[in-house]
């Protein structure tokens, strides 16, 4: 695996720890311990993931995220000490891909590194269909007729699993098997908030979906063209 | 008010009976020595008289009549009446005479009667005559006189009471307004009085219910030295001591919870570096001398254990904190039954338990919290595999009309009498003695229990020694409903 990691973290032993292990996978790790530090150290490295910690001294956690997502869609994995409803949902929708509760074990801290990172391994040519959007999978890019629009990676990762299969209807499960690598039961929020932010961004009216349909009881399929 | 309205009342009534009653018979008195002087007078005049043809005595006694007896002026004091006496067997017959307007039948037979019977005495009799077309009580007095050569004649003194009868009317009307006047004063001293007394006693009931309503800076005035002064420095001394006690409870309370949710969380950062190294150290064993190497994997293993632990610990804080929420929605039972069933089943086969699923046709669906459901079902499942010893575990699913049931039942070493109630409890262990072979932090159970009761819903057990234990689940359908029965029964032996 390659690729550059930006750990934002205020405890000096994690983030050594994070880079020990980081690094044993081959990652390039950058380290800043605090918020308002974060987004210098952001463009100045380019990172291709960000591991951010939600309680930081100076900017929180949530400030950096929403900050680093104003200007890049760079997937940004939260470290939380709470599991609790309200903190998760928020961390979620201040523009947090994913989310690691510690304590977590190392493996899966990577696995959800790697979900995030696997992404443009596979670069093959194909062209898909989904409402009135056309996706470039190889280009990353969705327009609605000439106009191009601008989803986060992972955003764009769910639109094409369920686009590549649009007579199947997804559980919340399973997306969370395919687009974020879960290899167990993982929290289904997540799936709810990102088809949430990614409804917001391609539906002409995100109030009654069109193009993502919830189908009650099971989880999500894609519109009919 | 009513009260002293009775008493002026029946005050005034006394008084006015004395009074008029006083002035009835000062009346008699008077009227009686006036008829008495007069009648002698009358007779005086009579035995110096005269005359002696029938002419001249009435004219006599019409002298007699309109000099003496007469009263002067035109509302006259008395009247006065002369009649032929009934036994005056005399030949020589006077005319009777009056003095005003009232006659003989005014003056009562009875009277007549008893002043012929006895015509020495005067006779006295209150009686009711007309004057000027007005009923007025009157005093009437008979006596007789010897007029000479005519016998004895009747004379009757009608004495109206109009002058008392005006009396006692402004007497009754000074009574009543003295009375209404008392009447209002005691009102008006009842009402000062209740303001005195009264109205701190009603502030400090109100006080009192702002002080339970949870108002708890709410005091009385406190003015003055008097016992009510007194009551309100109790009252608010109570007030203060009950508010500090409070105040304490509830700073005690936060306190011990957020040090709770503190140290779980202050501690997950350190236990998180310590969970990467370990493994980093665990990952690379093989290369290590044997006994550090163990003593690796007994330290990944432990720090497993102890992380369940914090874990179980941070969950029941929350429930301890009342910040547990529910995140409901419409769940088909099965799926999360199947997901466990799964996921235990490597342990069920290192224990060499087969877990048999006994799964309706249709969907047993719940508007339920599917992930604290889950760990519900995954908590009785393993503790089903760990506790049956090996036998089978079966679980069975109902669908009632307005609830779902899961029942696991295994049937292992069961429960001993009363321990079915024990087995919620935190950190209870069905055999102290036996080895903590079996994993979990003690807290499975009471967590599960508590994410029930957040279902509104029912976790029971029941156990046999030798037979095995079963555990219930039952969800009311509707979030947030009452359950009245369970779709499954809880004991083998029992109909649903």
């Amino acid at each position: 695996m390659k690729g550059r990691v930006l750990v934002v973290d205020d405890d000096l032993a994690l983030a050594e720890m994070l880079g020990i292990v980081l690094r044993n996978e081959g990652l390039e790790v950058h380290h800043v311990a605090d918020g308002s530090s974060a987004i210098g150290a952001f463009r100045e490295h380019r990172p291709d993931l960000v591991l951010l910690d939600v309680m930081l001294p100076g900017i929180d956690g949530l400030e950096v995220c929403r900050q680093i997502r104003a200007e890049s869609g760079v997937p940004i994995v939260m470290l939380t000490a709470r599991t609790d409803t309200v903190d998760v949902v928020v961390g979620l929708e201040s523009g947090a891909d994913d989310y690691v509760v510690k304590p977590f074990k190392p493996q899966e801290l990577i696995a959800r590194v790697r979900a995030r990172l696997r992404r443009g391994d596979e670069p093959e040519p194909e062209r898909l269909t989904i409402g009135d959007l056309a996706i470039d999978v190889a280009g990353h890019s969705v327009t609605r007729g000439d106009e191009r629009l601008s989803l986060t990676p992972l955003e764009f990762d769910l639109l094409v699993a369920l686009a590549r299969k649009p007579w199947q209807v997804f559980t919340r499960e399973v997306l969370l098997e395919q687009v974020w690598g879960y290899r167990h039961a993982g929290d289904t929020r997540l799936v709810n908030v990102h088809v949430q932010r990614l409804r917001s961004k391609i539906e002409h009216d995100p109030e009654r979906p069109e193009i993502v349909v919830t189908v009650r009881g099971v989880g999500y399929k894609a519109g009919q063209a | 008010m009513l009260l002293g309205l009775l008493v002026v009342s029946a005050l005034g009534g006394v008084l006015y009976q004395q009074i008029a009653s006083g002035l009835e018979r000062d009346k008699i008195d008077t009227a009686q020595s006036e008829a008495l002087a007069l009648t002698a007078q009358a007779q005086a005049t009579w035995d110096a008289s005269t005359a002696t043809s029938v002419d001249a005595l009435d004219l006599a006694a019409f002298d007699i009549m309109r000099r003496i007896l007469t009263a002067p002026g035109s509302n006259p004091s008395r009247y006065v009446v002369m009649s032929r006496s009934a036994g005056n067997d005399s030949d020589i017959v006077l005319a009777s005479l009056r003095s005003g307007s009232l006659d003989l039948s005014e003056v009562s037979p009875e009277l007549q009667a008893a002043v012929a019977a006895s015509p020495g005495r005067q006779q006295t009799q209150m009686s009711e005559v007309t004057v000027g077309g007005e009923n007025l009580p009157a005093v009437i007095i008979g006596s007789v006189v010897l007029v000479p050569n005519a016998g004895p004649y009747d004379l009757y003194f009608i004495y109206p009471l109009g002058q008392e009868v005006a009396t006692m009317d402004l007497i009754t009307n000074s009574f009543a307004i003295a009375g209404l006047t008392l009447t209002l004063l005691v009102g008006a001293v009842a009402w000062v009085v209740t303001r005195q007394v009264v109205a701190p006693v009603r502030r400090a009931s109100e006080v009192a219910q702002r002080l339970s309503a949870g108002k708890l800076n709410e005091r009385m005035p406190s003015r003055g030295e008097d016992d009510l002064a007194l009551l309100a420095t109790s009252f608010n001394a109570m007030a203060d001591s009950l508010q500090s006690q409070i105040r304490q409870l509830e700073g005690l309370s936060a306190v011990q919870q957020r040090f709770v949710s503190d140290v779980s969380h202050e501690l997950r950062t350190p236990l998180t570096t310590i969970r990467m190294a370990v493994d980093v150290i665990h990952d690379s064993r093989t290369g290590f001398d044997p006994s550090v190497a163990r003593s690796a994997e007994l330290l990944a293993g432990e720090l497993d254990r102890f992380e369940e632990l914090l874990a179980d610990l941070l969950e029941i804080s929350r429930f301890d904190a009342g910040a547990a929420a529910l995140d409901v929605e419409t769940v088909d039972l099965r799926s999360p039954l199947l997901r466990v069933v799964e996921a235990t089943r490597p342990l069920a086969d290192r224990r060499g338990s087969v877990v048999t699923l006994h799964l309706p046709d249709e969907p047993a669906e719940a508007e339920v919290d599917e992930r604290r459901v889950e760990r519900i079902l995954r908590n009785l499942v393993v503790n089903a595999i760990e506790h049956g010893e090996g036998r089978p575990v079966d679980i069975h699913v109902g669908i009632g009309s307005d609830a779902v049931a899961v029942v696991v039942e295994d049937h292992g070493v069961g429960l001993r009498p009363g321990e079915a109630a024990n087995v919620f409890t935190r950190f209870w262990r069905a055999d102290p003695a036996r080895a903590r072979t079996t994993g979990g932090t003690g807290l499975g159970l009471s967590i599960s229990l508590e994410d029930a009761r957040l279902h509104h819903g029912w976790l029971q057990a029941w156990g046999e020694r030798g037979v095995g234990s079963r555990f219930r689940l039952t969800l009311p359908q509707r979030a947030g409903a009452t359950l009245h029965g369970s779709p499954l029964p809880l004991s083998p032996n029992e109909e649903p």
